[in-house]
């Protein structure tokens, strides 16, 4: 929970872009709602590893959006199926499957579609919410929030420190 | 653009990539000997080993070496060694989880070959059993069609004869009945008991009464008496009845005794093939403990791979229900999703060998088997898996090809074996213990379908150049060889019908209808010898079990006959009455006045006399 905090700390009070910051969650929303050990996700983390996205935003989110994947994945996985089952999409489907690579992203698992369909339909509007937000916290409550003593012992904190040296 | 771009996460990544290659290089080697061990011997029943797998990238693919499958049934052999196995792998489905084997090539392989330690399992409770379970398994396969193959001797004495069993129901009925019989009778009321019941009877009703009280005492031992003789006569005649049954269920059963020969005087007609054309199944005496052998190995080999061919289905089956049932069954911590598959031409079930080869160097000559699409998930596949076997230099045959499609894509799947072996230069095949087929060159096809449990095969066989040679001691044996010196080629067919637990065979041949012609006579005169070995036969068995049978049947009626007249004479006992003791009195006081009348009337007529008398003298 700590790390989860001091991550999270890390990448709000950084300098790093906002958009940076926004684009880390909604990659890590996209790999948290799909199967997480599949080639799917694999590609997504290398994507995140090349891009400079702010990678303490990114863990820090995934972390938080794989409790949320919880209750969400029974969504995922009927919005999947109802997709895969779709008669008008048979044809796209059994074209996809026809090439190895969509068959190795594992298109054709219910909760790997439903998953990536909402991640990517939540990506634009989730990505521009948290850069508004980041923009907003760093405007409005920064200086408030680094004169909280918490604040303050968790970055004096030897785990922050080591941590900080760690990303940087 | 670059500005994007995180340089040393590039390199994070090809670092990864790099170890991960490094691991399955050192690791994926040992670890898939372990399994490939570990699988094989849980799968085959006992050890399975491999020397050494050795992983490589570029290709992907596997090269193991050195596999030895041990014999179940006999653990101090390898049914199979393989020296060298070559598979290729395709990268793409591998990632998706999917072992798909573009290639998988078998070289030195060896079969039956001797162990220099036993490969049955320690860990099994008793390694001999399970041998012995094997073998008991092969035995019973070849049980299978052996029984259908029996001698003369072999149907008499193993054959349920209808006769036999009519006797022996006849005895039992009689050893059963007769003591039961006796038994009922002794405990009947005997002569002795029956003059006592005379005299008690007789002292009561011919006894003086003295008084009402008397009489009432008198009464009520006679009535008891009469309740006694009632019972007494209810268990004779109930005596009687299990006689009269026993003497009908007697006369039933020797008439289905009677009956019981010709029965199996048919069967035995049957078995033998004398009915109709009066032929000898000569065919089925010949080849059919030869033939039944090789069925009976093939049905082993095919019953130990049924097993598999059925899991695919159960897979492909129980997929289906997962994916009906994927909504409303309950759902773990975090949910995996359900695959869906559609139509293609190139499908990844879990495990798949898109082409085998498999060249086998055996003392015979060279055995070639090539096999595609073989997978325990038949139902995702466009085409039916299927081996081919081949050989080359057989130096005996000219060619063998059997082509087997196993195809379980739908429910219930039908597996097609078609063989076909062309130049089989025979030599010194036994026959019969006096009859040996010294030569011949065959030519035979074959196909075999099993289909929702039910086998039907067919082989025909061509004997061209055909040399018979044999030994004689009889006549009927010596023409039947001058027969078969003068055929050079006939035919025999094998047909196979029934479930794969059950099945039965049938040869043919147009040796029997040649050797028909040729000794059709001789034959005729054998089957009449042979009706009337089969009739003395059941005659003598008939006579075993009727003798000292007109001793139990006079048993019998002598007995109802005597009961009969001791019912009689109860019968009669019981109706003896006690007069009524008021009656009695009046009768004594009526004989009484009577009495006086009659003294009063002889006084009177004495008197009148008198007076007469005297008025006339």
């Amino acid at each position: 929970m700590l790390n989860l905090l001091a991550q999270l700390l890390k990448a709000l009070n950084s300098e790093s872009a906002p958009g940076q910051i926004a684009l880390a969650v909604a990659f890590a929303l996209w790999m948290a709602l799909t199967p997480m050990w599949t080639v799917n996700n694999l590609l997504l983390f290398t994507l995140v590893l090349m891009l400079r996205v702010n990678l303490s935003a990114f863990f820090a989110a995934l972390a938080g959006f794989s409790l949320l994947a919880l209750a969400i994945d029974p969504i995922s996985q009927r919005l999947g199926a109802s997709l895969l089952q779709m008669t008008s999409l048979q044809d796209t489907w059994t074209a996809l499957y026809q090439h190895g690579f969509w068959r190795v992203l594992q298109f054709n698992n219910t909760l790997m579609l439903g998953g990536s369909v909402i991640a990517l339909l939540a990506f634009l509007p989730v990505s521009m919410l948290v850069r508004l937000l980041v923009v907003q916290y760093r405007a409005r409550l920064l200086r408030w929030i680094q004169k909280l003593k918490i604040v303050q012992a968790l970055k004096a904190s030897k785990f922050y420190q080591w941590y900080q040296a760690a990303v940087e | 653009m670059t500005k994007w771009i995180r340089w040393w996460g590039l390199l994070a990544v090809a670092a990864v990539v790099a170890l991960i290659a490094a691991v399955v290089l050192l690791l994926a080697g040992p670890a898939v000997e372990k399994s490939i061990e570990t699988l094989g011997t849980k799968i085959n029943g006992a050890l399975v080993e491999v020397d050494s797998v050795t992983v490589s990238i570029n290709p992907l693919g596997l090269e193991i070496k050195g596999i030895a499958v041990t014999d179940r049934r006999h653990p101090m052999e390898n049914a199979v060694e393989i020296g060298q196995a070559r598979a290729q792998l395709e990268l793409l489905p591998l990632l998706a989880g999917h072992i798909i084997i573009e290639d998988l090539a078998l070289t030195e392989v060896a079969f039956d070959t001797e162990r220099s330690v036993s490969g049955a399992l320690p860990e099994r409770q008793s390694s001999d059993n399970a041998v012995a379970e094997a073998a008991a398994d092969e035995d019973a396969v070849t049980n299978q069609f052996s029984a259908s193959v029996p001698s003369l001797e072999q149907v008499l004495e193993r054959q349920s004869l209808a006769t036999d069993k009519a006797g022996r129901e006849l005895r039992q009925l009689v050893e059963q009945r007769k003591p039961e019989v006796e038994q009922r009778i002794a405990q009947l009321p005997d002569e002795q008991q029956l003059q006592q019941y005379e005299q008690q009877v007789n002292a009561l009703i011919n006894g003086k009464i003295e008084s009402l009280e008397d009489f009432q005492r008198k009464k009520a031992q006679l009535d008891e008496l009469k309740q006694q003789l009632r019972r007494d006569r209810e268990a004779v005649v109930a005596v009687r009845d299990l006689i009269r049954d026993s003497r009908d269920e007697l006369t039933a059963r020797l008439q289905q005794l009677r009956a019981a020969p010709a029965q199996d005087l048919a069967m035995l007609k049957q078995q033998y093939s004398l009915d109709g054309q009066g032929a000898v199944n000569l065919s089925r005496l010949l080849w059919g403990d030869e033939v039944g052998q090789w069925g009976s190995e093939a049905l082993y080999w095919y019953q130990r791979l049924q097993p598999y061919l059925q899991q695919g289905a159960e897979l492909a089956k129980n997929r289906t229900a997962a994916e009906d049932s994927a909504a409303a069954a309950p759902e773990p911590v975090r949910i995996s999703g359900q695959t869906v598959h559609f139509p293609t031409a190139d499908p990844w079930p879990e495990f798949l060998v898109r082409q085998l080869s498999l060249t086998a160097q055996l003392p015979q000559g060279r055995l070639l088997l090539s096999g595609s699409d073989l997978t325990p998930e038949p139902a995702l596949m466009p085409q039916p898996a299927r081996l081919t076997l081949t050989t080359e230099g057989l130096p005996q045959v000219a060619s063998v090809t059997a082509d087997l499609v196993l195809d379980h894509r739908r429910t219930p799947g039908r597996d097609t074996l078609t063989l076909t072996v062309r130049g089989w230069q025979l030599s010194d095949w036994q026959l019969h213990s006096q009859l040996d087929l010294a030569s011949a060159v065959i030519d035979a096809d074959g196909l075999a379908v099993v289909a929702d449990g039910r086998l039907t095969a067919q082989l025909d066989a061509q004997f061209n150049q055909a040399q018979f040679q044999g030994e004689a001691d009889n006549r009927a044996g010596k023409e039947m060889l001058a027969v078969l010196a003068q055929i050079d080629q006939f035919n025999l067919d094998a047909a196979v019908a029934g479930t794969l637990a059950d099945p039965e065979l049938e040869l043919g041949s147009d040796l029997d209808r040649r050797l028909q012609q040729a000794v059709g006579e001789r034959l005729r005169q054998q089957q009449a010898e042979l009706q009337q070995r089969f009739n003395r036969h059941l005659n003598q068995k008939i006579s075993g079990y009727t003798d000292g049978l007109a001793g139990d049947i006079d048993f019998f009626n002598l007995q109802d006959e005597q009961l009969a007249a001791t019912g009689e004479q109860l019968q009669q006992l019981a109706q003896q009455q006690l007069d009524d003791y008021v009656e009695q009195q009046r009768r004594r006081a009526e004989e009484k006045a009577q009495k006086k009348v009659d003294e009063k009337t002889d006084e009177l007529k004495r008197k009148a006399e008198d007076k007469l008398k005297s008025l006339f003298n």
